[in-house]
């Protein structure tokens, strides 16, 4: 069922969202924790694991936590249990892109040079990046939408809200070494 | 069947209407949303992997050694 939502999330974001916020249940979605887990206990051999993962798991649980305390319909308790659904797929362009940027580190490790076959990695990277970001960004809409069931002007300014809080916190996650990007 | 075929058209109705339709204030405003918002709901990928191409193309000439070094600073990120 996990892969089916997956699919779902590619091919029809929307009515799948609108399914997850309604019925997935912790069976679902603890794929993704797992992968999440794993992704950073392989990142030991470059730098500690433990550090990411509590870095990756607080600014999850805190995320939840903020979208449901702010004003919109249903208890603090259904929108924390919806969103808990819904935030969790939203994990997957995320685990997506740092599973490929491990694997890419690895198979062609960084600098990247100005010659022919740096600038086409450089534009297959970006493209692939900015793909993944875009979905992300569907992703995140739809699960505040469905999760809280406001409308698209509220919905942005929450955002808002919570980039203007988040980027200050990661920025501090950066300079204390926990992650470089963070892992929301 | 017919009563199998009514449940699930409730079924479907009920999810359908967990949100209330987006009203953007404006009926010009909610008519292009309502447009554009057509692609991100069904496979989203088809328009967005070619204008990330474009635009990953677009910003590796504009900016050159700084799109690269960009990326190199990004595969380091994990």
């Amino acid at each position: 069922m996990f892969f089916k939502r997956s699919i779902g999330l590619i091919f029809t974001p929307y009515s799948s969202m609108r399914k997850i916020s309604l019925e997935s249940t912790w069976h679902e979605y603890i794929w993704i924790l797992i992968l999440t887990i794993a992704y950073f206990v392989v990142t030991n051999t470059v730098h500690f694991w433990m550090n990411g993962l509590i870095g990756a798991f607080g600014l999850y649980g805190s995320t939840i936590i903020f979208f449901s305390l702010l004003p919109s319909h249903g208890t603090i308790k259904e929108k924390m249990h919806r969103l808990t659904k819904t935030w969790t797929y939203t994990l997957l362009p995320t685990l997506i892109w740092f599973y490929s940027t491990l694997f890419f580190y690895f198979l062609i490790p960084p600098p990247r040079t100005a010659s022919i076959l740096g600038q086409s990695f450089s534009i297959f990277y970006i493209a692939f990046s900015m793909s993944l970001l875009v979905w992300k960004l569907i992703l995140t809409y739809l699960s505040i939408r469905f999760s809280l069931r406001i409308h698209l002007y509220r919905v942005i300014y929450y955002i808002l809200i919570y980039l203007a809080l988040s980027i200050p916190l990661w920025i501090f996650l950066y300079n204390i070494g926990i992650s470089r990007v963070p892992f929301v | 069947m017919k009563q199998n075929t009514s449940n699930l058209l409730k079924r479907h109705l009920k999810e359908t209407m967990i949100v209330e339709p987006n009203d953007l204030g404006l009926p010009l405003l909610t008519t292009l949303y309502r447009k554009v918002n057509v692609f991100f709901k069904t496979a989203p990928f088809i328009f967005i992997v070619p204008l990330s191409i474009v635009g990953a193309v677009g910003l590796v000439y504009l900016f050159g050694i700084l799109a690269v070094r960009l990326v190199s600073l990004l595969q380091y990120g994990f």
